[in-house]
């Protein structure tokens, strides 16, 4: 089974990484969307099927917390997760994010293994 | 502003390198920086918290293209100078990101700013490290620099 994927950054650098490292990961993508930011971020939602969601916090226009919280409010888009993807490590932050309803969060510089070991914990087993 | 702890800056930004990049740097002294042809880049992110400041990553292009072709995978002639620029914004952004937690621990929030970038002569390089607190870093050959900003 391959999964629709969805990487909502601003940086152009950070959304090929995370693409670069699932592949490197072995996690089998079978559509990547990619967003510049929350908003974006929405409107791919919105007409796309999307397994799992990748998503910076900072971002100009709707940053991620705004999304996650939008998306926590849509009847359609509740249960898909969320895993942040951020510099910021504080129990602030990520107390106020899991508030939001992230499902997991990894800090940058994220690896293979990490990214590996969020996506096998929200996703199902892969035939 | 000076960078409050040179050790833990440069802790951050190698190991930032070797993880996020896959680029090994060591430490180099300020009297091996050379002139750049093509002058250097700086990109500037501040920080709002605890501890209120910017941090500043200096570097020359070629080294930005070189980052950017490693994070995408491709070789640095397929490099566009944007996404060089994107390379070492979000190069920086993980570095002050890392800096600070090591600084403050998981207790302390900060607000990073979208890193900004400029290109500045070697002059005005020299001029910035007077005023400066800095870490000096050689990255597979090329000089970069990370100090606090104004």
């Amino acid at each position: 089974m391959a999964f629709n994927i969805l990487v909502v950054d601003d940086s152009l650098t950070a959304r090929t990484f995370v693409a670069r490292t699932l592949e490197l990961a072995g996690v089998p993508v079978n559509q990547l969307y990619q967003a510049r930011n929350g908003q974006e971020a929405l409107d791919v939602l919105a007409r796309e099927w999307v397994d799992l969601v990748f998503a910076d916090i900072n971002m100009p226009v709707m940053n991620g917390v705004e999304m996650i919280r939008r998306m926590r409010a849509d009847e359609l888009l509740r249960s898909v997760p969320v895993i942040v993807i951020t510099t910021d490590r504080s129990d602030g932050r990520m107390a106020e994010l899991r508030a939001a309803g992230i499902q997991s969060y990894l800090t940058k510089p994220l690896t293979p293994e990490d990214l590996k070991r969020a996506v096998d914990q929200l996703l199902p087993v892969r035939g | 502003m000076n960078v409050e702890n040179t050790d833990i800056l440069q802790s951050a930004a190698i190991e930032a390198l070797e993880r996020f990049a896959f680029l090994l740097a060591d430490p180099m002294e300020q009297s091996a920086l050379t002139a750049s042809a093509d002058g250097f880049w700086q990109a500037q992110v501040a920080f709002r918290g605890p501890r209120q400041g910017a941090l500043v990553l200096i570097a020359t292009p070629l080294l930005a293209r070189q980052l950017a072709a490693n994070l995408y995978g491709t070789e640095g002639s397929a490099i566009t100078p944007e996404q060089a620029e994107d390379a070492l914004k979000e190069l920086l952004n993980v570095i002050c990101g890392d800096y600070l937690h090591r600084m403050d621990g998981s207790a302390s929030i900060y607000d990073l700013s979208a890193p900004a970038l400029t290109t500045v002569s070697g002059e005005k390089v020299q001029a910035w490290l007077a005023r400066h607190g800095h870490v000096f870093l050689a990255v597979e050959g090329h000089p970069m620099i990370l100090s606090g900003g104004d």
